[in-house]
């Protein structure tokens, strides 16, 4: 090779902007085109100085050149970003669809399996219902004293060192909100399981230039699905956010041989990542040196170190769908209970992990799935619930989005309706036999106007994540850098060290706080 | 870069639109590499039609985004060559691109085959 074609070539290669790998072949390919121009040249007899110039020449400047090159790459980005975003809209879409239909509790007729009653007035408070229809077990809630119950989380309040959260906790609106409950429920249950912080501290460096570019480029060569789908297997969950590429893994089976299968894995994420770098289009992912270094970080590491992301084990369906009160242990052994006999209540609990909060219950509602005058047992009517603010309903599987009803106790839901409010006081409600909905307001509105009771059944997740943002530097999580949400079941944050650092505290003080209670 | 390098023969605004076609129809017929589609393409247009590299390999790139075309490398001379083949979405494109090509040449050659000395429609040779 000749060193005019050399200087030439890189050149060229510095002014691409694309990987090194695709920049290398680029240069492979005209290295090969103007050597065989050379040779051709110089069969017809032109001197070779003479004909390297001229193919040069006729090449034109590196940087016309490299702005073709790169201007490709650019485009087929942008493709890729739209493609991206428009099959997610699609997924998003069948993945509401399917999991209405698929809602376990959902019964086309039927009420749901668990039904709340709910008692206005003080949130923790529990005790069977005026009015209640008798026969109906009572659930493990009513079981306990007020008085106790109030006690044992004002002790827990006590307890707290973390004196802003004691603080808002304290604030009676919060508790009426009832989301301290939710808080109490989720972190009660993450402490009996052995609570566990999966941190890695490295992940934190790893800095993308664009989400969308990984997004595409994964999307394009399938890594980030086969990833995925790997990491799901041995229970991980794998997200982008906040640019950078987050793995939680839970060890919630406790087996030992889950570390060894998942450094197995590890390696073959790795070397996925390899492949996504080597076939990468665009700027160069410049930490892609830390992606080698990282670490699965073993159960050894509970609570270890500030950064990174933190892991709530992965709540057991089954477990919890067998038994409700593991699934917080507010559903009880209203499982499987007529909910028409329930006395009439309106939201039903639905799925683990959901957390109700409390339903009047003395008083029939019109706008109960089981109550036939209200229409909503009809699969294909696709009436809107009979309550005043009841969120549209649509058919079997349909979806309806109200209007924001005005009122936050018309939650209607029926057999395979969806409803989903569009503002607080909405009526909006979730499910199908079963289903959920949030309404913060609702300790203020319960019993409005009609006389229709509601409910709001919070999942804890939900409440898990508005209390950290309430809690822990709340103006934070307005910023796009603030990554905050559930996903495959686990907690994700990505967030600055010291943000993390509070929520570490955070739950740490809890978890003291109930172990002194 | 770009057409500004095409030979002046034709004018840039008459190849504007028809390089991928030509592009195409060259690799339609047997594999190539970049620097002989660029020589068929002079052949045979009898040097009309020179394709400078700077114009060619961001276009066969552009091409193999779409999925018309595929590449793949062989050194079996010795030398790192980058090949090029057409896929079936490339011969569906090209099929399609060409009828739509002539049934617009000729429509311009009814409208300015009259001012044209050599009086022959190109499209019905």
């Amino acid at each position: 090779m000749n060193s005019l074609f050399d200087n030439y070539l890189n050149r060229l290669q510095k002014q691409l902007r694309l990987s090194a790998n695709r920049a290398e072949a680029i240069t492979a390919e005209l290295r090969d085109h103007l050597e065989s121009q050379l040779a051709d040249l110089v069969d017809q007899g032109h001197d070779s100085e003479q004909a390297e110039q001229q193919i040069l020449a006729e090449l034109g400047e590196q940087f016309e050149l490299a702005g073709g090159f790169n201007q490709v790459s650019s485009l087929s980005r942008r493709r890729w970003l739209m493609r991206y975003s428009a099959l997610t809209m699609v997924a998003s879409f069948v993945a509401i669809v399917a999991t209405i239909s698929l809602w376990p509790e959902k019964s086309r007729f039927g009420a749901p399996d668990r039904v709340t009653a709910q008692q206005a007035g003080d949130p923790f408070a529990g005790g069977p219902q005026e009015g209640g229809v008798p026969g109906t077990p009572p659930r493990k809630q009513d079981r306990v004293l007020p008085s106790e119950r109030s006690s044992r989380e004002q002790s827990v309040v006590n307890n707290l060192q973390n004196l802003v959260l004691r603080e808002i906790l304290a604030q009676e609106q919060l508790a009426a909100a009832t989301t301290w409950q939710g808080l109490f429920e989720v972190l009660s249950q993450a402490v009996d399981q052995e609570f566990r912080f999966f941190v890695d501290q490295s992940a934190r460096d790893v800095d993308f230039v664009l989400d969308n570019e990984i997004n595409n480029h994964w999307g394009y060569d399938s890594v980030y699905e086969e990833l995925r789908l790997a990491l799901s297997q041995i229970g991980c969950a794998l997200v982008i956010r906040g640019k950078s590429v987050v793995i939680v893994c839970s060890d919630v089976t406790d087996n030992p041989e889950f570390r060894r299968r998942q450094m197995i894995d590890c390696r073959q994420l790795l070397n996925k990542l390899e492949e996504a770098e080597s076939n990468r289009m665009g700027q160069p992912i410049s930490s892609i040196a830390h992606l080698r270094t990282w670490q699965v970080a073993a159960s050894d590491s509970t609570l270890q170190g500030s950064g990174g992301f933190f892991c709530i084990p992965q709540q057991e369906s089954g477990a919890a769908k067998d038994d409700p009160r593991k699934a917080l242990g507010v559903a009880g052994e209203s499982q499987g209970t007529n909910p028409g006999a329930a006395g009439g209540t309106t939201i039903a609990v639905s799925g683990p992990g959901a957390i109700e909060l409390g339903a009047p219950s003395s008083v029939a509602n019109p706008s109960l799935p089981s109550d036939p005058a209200s229409g909503l047992q009809n699969p294909s009517s696709g009436l809107p619930g009979a309550g005043p603010g009841a969120a549209g309903l649509a058919g079997n599987s349909g979806l309806g989005v109200a209007p924001g009803g005005g009122a936050s106790d018309g939650g209607g839901m029926g057999g395979g309706a969806m409803g989903m409010g569009s503002s607080r006081g909405g009526g909006g409600a979730l499910g199908g036999g079963g289903g959920f909905g949030y309404d913060p307001t609702l300790h203020g509105t319960v019993n409005h106007g009609t006389g229709n009771r509601a409910s709001a059944v919070l999942t804890p997740e939900f409440l898990l994540l508005e209390t950290i943002k309430k809690t822990i530097q709340p103006s934070f999580w307005e910023s796009s850098d603030a990554s905050l949400e559930i996903v495959g079941g686990m907690l994700i944050i990505v967030a600055p060290e010291e943000v993390l650092y509070d929520v570490q505290n955070f739950v740490q003080d809890f978890d003291s706080a109930l172990s002194r209670q | 870069m770009g057409l500004d390098n095409v030979a002046p023969t034709f004018q840039r605004d008459l190849l504007r639109g028809s390089l991928d076609l030509m592009v195409l129809s060259t690799i339609a017929e047997e594999p190539q590499y970049g620097y002989s589609i660029q020589k068929r393409i002079a052949d045979v247009s009898h040097e009309q039609v020179t394709l400078p590299a700077g114009t060619l390999y961001p276009l066969l790139h552009r091409l193999e985004e779409e999925k018309l075309i595929r590449s793949y490398w062989e050194d079996s001379t010795g030398r790192k060559r980058k090949w090029y083949e057409i896929t079936a979405a490339g011969k569906k494109t090209l099929t399609a691109r060409a009828n739509h090509w002539q049934e617009y040449a000729e429509c311009v050659w009814r409208l300015v085959g009259q001012f044209s000395v050599k009086r022959t429609n190109p499209t019905s040779a």
